[in-house]
């Protein structure tokens, strides 16, 4: 399922996924997947996500 | 000892010196492949794995029907070596884990193409010297220069066609 919510918080942030990849220390080919759904991160990696986009896990990774 | 059994000495010595040289770089360099590649790295070598033990049993058969006439067996499995290797890196490639996080593809470029050069340079002189068969059977001084160049350029052209998807990709 895709990570629309990741990828509206990338780009209110005025972000490109090479630059929050760099945030992150990750490749931009994971940022990519995380955002079409096809990997599902680490908690370490979510957490680092969400502290590169100033948003809570619940914000971007929570599904109702 | 001959000079095949010479040449897989010293290939086999010079895989150990760069295994060595790349571990402890890699040791240098921490998080050098993120969590995504590395899972997908793992997958990478099992898949290479299971090659090799496919390949492995299709050899054995071979040798036991008598059907491997025109290469001898050590070239055969340094031929299936080959093979699990190239599999490794194109599924790699593939799935955006064969360069690290902030690796260029470039230097790959250069490299990847002066071994395809080179080997098939070494392939292209064994021919016009008639030394490419010997009783019958690919010598492995012409043989295994064509393999390497071989799969090094299908290695290559993989690289090649997902760097540009990657940048097109990029740019959307």
């Amino acid at each position: 399922m895709k990570n629309l919510k990741l990828k509206a918080a990338r780009a209110a942030k005025d972000l490109s996924q090479e630059q929050l990849a760099q945030l992150c220390n990750v490749s931009r080919q994971t940022i990519n997947a995380i955002e079409k759904g096809d990997y599902n991160p680490t908690i370490n990696l979510c957490i680092a996500i969400c502290k590169a986009l100033d948003r809570t896990l619940d914000e971007l990774f929570w599904n109702e | 000892m001959n000079t095949g059994t010479f040449m897989v000495l010293g290939i086999m010595v010079g895989v150990i010196i760069a295994a060595l040289f790349l571990s402890r770089k890699a040791q240098k360099k921490e998080c050098e492949y993120d969590e995504m590649q590395l899972k997908i790295r793992a997958k990478g070598y099992q898949i290479g794995f299971y090659t090799a033990l496919f390949l492995m049993i299709v050899l054995i058969l071979l040798c036991e029907l008598n059907c491997l006439t025109v290469v001898t067996p050590g070239f055969a499995v340094y031929t299936a070596l080959i093979i699990c290797v190239t599999v490794f890196a194109i599924y790699c490639i593939l799935n955006d884990a064969f360069l690290a996080i902030r690796g260029k593809a470039n230097r790959y470029f250069m490299m990847f193409g002066m071994v395809v050069a080179l080997e098939g340079f070494v392939f292209v002189r064994s021919v016009m010297d008639g030394k490419v068969l010997e009783d019958g059977k690919l010598t492995f001084g012409s043989g295994a220069p064509a393999v390497m160049a071989v799969c090094f350029l299908a290695i290559l052209i993989t690289l090649a066609v997902k760097t540009v998807r990657n940048r097109k990709e990029a740019d959307e």
